[in-house]
């Protein structure tokens, strides 16, 4: 897949630029990265949404999964069991793309509630129990393009570790995109970064070398915390050694 | 200072939140943590007193308070981010010049100010999150309950808010009961709530933290992915 160079006026005072030809046809995994409000989900809903598919900013379009920020749009009103009907239906093209079995084995390793619950409405559950469930929608959809925007936010390390697991596995098949405010995140699973600052595609390529691009640094590693969490755990550490001797 | 003894939150008739014994100290930020579904959400609404008392059993007050939810969008009322963030001190009857300054200066202080004019509808969800976190600090209250707050911003800003927390805690008496994923967290807290299976299990100085989140990923490095 090859990102062309392009201006979208997202409303009169905002513009996303990008001013380079991307080629992202080495990698599997990108990582969308950047400061709050630099772009990155607008130019995921380029790539996504069927509506901006005639300013051709990317060299191929096809089926593609996503899971957004928000789920409340998705979840309000439906049962487990509503949206596994929603997703099966081949009247819509998600239907014809969705893979019931590998569904169920995503739930399964997620540790989803038990089907005596799959139907009550979504709203009973936890917001890490409806990311889950969206997690695994998403990942059996086997799509040519799957989006994961910030899909991690209620899911703690355990299920975050699974979630990496499940994305390893889909992108034998599926090119991803991932948008991360956390660096492991980005870490475990990315072989490619584009960065986003102010509007602007900044730069891109291998994790290799943009994990040494000077902006990257700055924003995700915050010395201060690591400063203060590196105090705290030598001081566990020395109460741990002082109790064993 | 508040004590929680032998508290029961009827959920369904399968799920009983339980707190056994729970002292919330003054001046004091708690990191609330646990799996997802393990009853933090719940929780702070019970400390906000957002549920219906036929569902709670045990006594108990509660102090006045802000909550944060943990979706953004379910938070707004205005139609701007300058009127969001108007919003409470109107409430509270302050005068347009103060509300005006209190207004700049939390804007400021989170780099929101080239937002203010923007409609609410307009902003990615990091900056609606920054926004809703903003008017819940502007809130004047004696307990500041935020779930998740941290979940869509970036690192700076969730370095921000902890240190918005902490100015403030240095000018009025209030306490912090904050739920989050990110165990990292606990570095910015005086103590650590631990939530699991509905139930409080732990309430630990955050310094003792480290060697509990030790045995967890000591834990968590075993289970086998095979499925």
């Amino acid at each position: 897949m090859i990102v062309y160079p392009f201006n979208f006026k997202i409303n009169d005072v905002k513009t996303l630029i990008n001013e380079n030809q991307i080629d992202l046809s080495p990698y599997r995994i990108t990582g969308l990265c950047g400061p709050i409000g630099s772009g990155k989900s607008t130019f995921i809903r380029l790539l996504v949404d069927y509506t901006y598919r005639d300013l051709k900013i990317f060299s191929s379009y096809g089926f593609s999964a996503y899971l957004s920020q928000d789920l409340t749009r998705l979840f309000t009103g439906n049962t487990v069991n509503s949206l596994i009907a929603l997703y099966q239906d081949d009247r819509f093209e998600v239907g014809r793309y969705f893979q019931i079995d590998n569904f169920e084995r995503y739930m399964q390793l997620l540790d989803f509630p038990g089907k005596d619950r799959y139907n009550e409405y979504l709203t009973d559950f936890s917001e890490g129990e409806r990311q889950r469930l969206a997690i695994a929608l998403t990942a059996a959809s086997s799509a040519g393009t799957v989006v994961f925007d910030e899909p991690t936010t209620a899911l703690n390390n355990k299920y975050r570790q699974r979630f990496y697991t499940i994305v390893k596995e889909i992108s034998h098949n599926s090119r991803i995109f991932i948008i991360s405010h956390r660096i492991n995140d980005i870490l475990a699973l990315c072989d490619s970064i584009i960065w986003f600052k102010g509007l602007h595609i900044v730069k891109a390529g291998p994790i290799e070398s943009m994990i040494k691009f000077p902006e990257l640094v700055n924003h995700y590693f915050n010395v201060k915390r690591m400063k203060k969490r590196a105090e705290l755990e030598l001081a566990a550490l020395a109460v741990q050694e002082f109790k064993g001797s | 200072m508040i004590r929680l003894s032998d508290i029961r939150i009827n959920l369904s008739r399968q799920q009983t939140i339980r707190i056994t014994n729970f002292t919330l100290q003054k001046n004091t930020l708690y990191l609330l943590t646990g799996h997802s579904g393990s009853g933090k959400t719940t929780f702070l609404k019970f400390l906000g007193g957002y549920l219906p008392s036929n569902k709670i059993q045990g006594s108990f007050s509660l102090p006045k308070s802000a909550l944060l939810l943990q979706n953004p969008n379910h938070q707004m009322i205005t139609s701007t981010v300058k009127s969001e963030l108007q919003f409470p001190l109107i409430q509270q009857g302050i005068s347009l010049q103060r509300i005006n300054n209190k207004v700049n200066a939390i804007a400021e202080f989170f780099h929101i100010m080239p937002l203010l004019d923007e409609k609410l509808c307009n902003l990615s969800f990091g900056e609606l999150q920054t926004v809703m976190l903003a008017t819940t600090l502007l809130i004047p209250a004696d307990l500041y309950l935020l779930d998740e707050p941290t979940s869509h911003l970036d690192p700076m800003m969730s370095d921000r808010m902890f240190q918005w927390i902490r100015m403030e805690g240095k000018n009025k008496i209030c306490s912090w009961v904050i739920a989050s994923q990110y165990p990292d967290e606990y570095c910015y807290a005086d103590r650590v709530l631990i939530f699991e299976n509905l139930s409080l299990i732990q309430d630990v100085p955050a310094g003792d933290y480290p060697g509990l989140k030790e045995s967890e990923s000591r834990f968590n490095s075993h289970e086998t992915l095979q499925y």
